[in-house]
């Protein structure tokens, strides 16, 4: 049990026409505050969102946090897509919840790296191990966003290096999943767990990014980085749903090596492959558009 | 009963297949064609089984279902060791020789089972009027026109290339025999076509399968079991074939 405070959006204290804006397209959430999108033919910030603190344990999967918070997230007509993508990114941004995740990555990755000597497999284990860094530093410039205006350059930095690492990483991604057959069992369920760990992770992470760029008044391009960055995604969760379909093929014509290792991880796949909150998190928000003096605040 | 399942690439892909399916198959392992228990089944010892089926969920089980079938596999060849279990293939091997069906051990289990069915379909071909019979090649697109031995000949070459007609008489013949013998057909979610179908050659497919059983080579306790056991065995597999697991 890991107990943290998180602060999520009190939605009975939002405005009525906030909450219809947000059905309608009109308003878009960015970091804690409502605006006018540019599709709503106004401009500027509507509503501070009021919050409320909860506690979670971010030991826990995402579904059994979201569970403990299903009592938030109902209160009010906001669409589930909507809701679950605020909490989400505020349990990611927030929460240890990501760090937990990508400690155990690590261990699951120093076994790995030390019995499997597949340069492949190798050069995968050290881009991953750069971007959980990147992505941890990213997350503390998120934590506190009083401080924007001296992180600012770092987090330009950041965000360079966590296009090129994320890129990196998904396009590695796929030898990594063509290689399960070639391993040995027990290394074969570890690659397994492990690749499940970053397909389940990367939408946190892809958010992570798009809050950095929200968090520096970069609109557009937090809207780019999702709807490029989760186009990838869905590619690759394709692929290995795909691939784990081939795989079972092969066990029904008796051709396939992993038919234990399939069997055994079917619950965990068929999970995986169905997860709403990354499709929350991935959903496209409309583009803010900001009154002119918050513009040349931004500039700063 | 062996307690262990024996390591079997032919019978992993049990663990995808339809809970009645397995149903189906696990109870021809148990029960004769009365509905009684047979006297050498050995799965309904199984507190693992016998939990899963309490809670109809035969998918956890699929092991212990796959590990008696491959006990009573053991009892039909006079070369095992009794008791212990034999192979998926080497079962499969055995019960086409008995039916006299020409295939060779080094064909890909599928292939084996394609032609098993179509065996089978042969046999029940005969017993279909004429008119359900040009009905069902155009389903699978063979000329309505072929008629006799030739449109027969079509049928087989057409259940035996796999594909959508392997899969059809899989299930068409998996039916009749579950109707056959346990007086109830397989429970499946399948389009009309095929639905129209199942009842249609429930009746041929019977009476071939009850007229095998008077065959003196095949009259064996066990080959009462393992032969429609691989007829449902085969059937999930060509079902399995068509369907995403993930």
């Amino acid at each position: 049990m890991n107990f943290e405070a998180i602060f999520v959006v009190d939605w009975s204290k939002v405005k009525d026409e906030v909450i219809a804006g947000l059905a309608s397209g009109d308003i878009s959430i960015r970091r804690g505050l409502a605006y006018w999108s540019s599709a709503s033919g106004k401009n500027g910030i509507v509503q501070h969102l009021p919050f409320l603190e909860q506690k979670i344990d971010a030991s826990q999967n995402m579904e059994h946090i979201l569970k403990g918070l299903a009592g938030v997230k109902s209160a009010v007509a906001v669409s589930a897509m909507v809701s679950t993508g605020v909490i989400v990114a505020a349990i990611v941004v927030q929460t240890i919840y990501l760090g937990r995740k990508l400690d155990r990555l690590q261990d699951t990755m120093d076994i790995v790296s030390k019995d499997v000597h597949s340069q492949n497999v190798l050069i995968f284990m050290d881009k991953l191990s750069d971007y959980m860094g990147t992505v941890e530093s990213a997350r503390e410039l998120l934590i506190n966003s009083s401080v924007i205006d001296q992180t600012k350059d770092i987090a330009h930095i950041h965000l360079a290096e966590l296009a090129r690492q994320r890129n990196a990483l998904m396009s590695l991604l796929d030898n990594l999943i063509r290689y399960i057959p070639n391993a040995t069992d027990r290394h074969q369920n570890l690659i397994l767990d492990f690749t499940n760990s970053v397909i389940e992770l990367l939408p946190s992470t892809i958010r992570l990014e798009a809050e950095l760029y929200d968090q520096l008044g970069k609109f557009d391009m937090a809207n780019h980085v999702v709807k490029t960055a989760g186009k990838k995604y869905w590619k690759l969760v394709d692929f290995y749903r795909s691939w784990c379909n081939q795989q079972a093929q092969g066990v029904i014509t008796g051709e396939s090596n992993v038919a234990g290792l399939l069997e055994e991880n079917s619950d965990k796949l068929k999970r995986l492959f169905k997860l709403d909150f990354n499709q929350a998190l991935l959903a496209e928000m409309p583009i803010p558009q900001i009154a002119s003096v918050q513009r040349d605040l931004l500039k700063v | 009963m062996s307690t262990k399942y024996r390591e079997d690439s032919d019978l992993n892909m049990l663990a995808y297949a339809d809970n009645e399916m397995l149903k189906v198959l696990a109870n021809y392992l148990l029960y004769d064609k009365d509905g009684k228990a047979r006297l050498t089944e050995k799965l309904s010892l199984s507190e693992s089984f016998k939990k899963a089926q309490n809670k109809d969920d035969y998918k956890s089980a699929w092991k212990y279902i796959a590990t008696e079938f491959q006990h009573f596999g053991g009892d039909t060849l006079v070369n095992a060791v009794r008791g212990k279990g034999v192979e998926y293939k080497e079962i499969l091997m055995d019960v086409c020789g008995k039916l006299s069906i020409k295939v060779d051990e080094s064909q890909k289990t599928i292939e084996i089972e394609q032609a098993f069915l179509a065996s089978i379909f042969e046999k029940s071909w005969k017993d279909m009027n004429e008119e359900d019979r040009r009905d069902f090649q155009e389903s699978v697109g063979i000329d309505g026109k072929l008629a006799g031995p030739a449109a027969l000949a079509a049928m087989i070459a057409a259940i035996n290339a796999g594909g959508f007609a392997s899969y059809q008489v899989a299930l068409l013949v998996a039916n009749g025999v579950a109707k056959a013998l346990t007086g109830k057909g397989l429970q499946l979610a399948v389009n009309a076509g095929i639905a129209r179908y199942l009842s249609i050659f429930a009746g041929p497919v019977g009476i071939a399968i009850t007229a095998l059983f008077t065959i003196p080579m095949i009259t064996g306790t066990a080959y009462r079991v393992t032969l429609p056991a691989v007829v449902q065995i085969a059937a999930m597999r060509q079902q399995l074939q068509n369907k995403e697991c993930f």
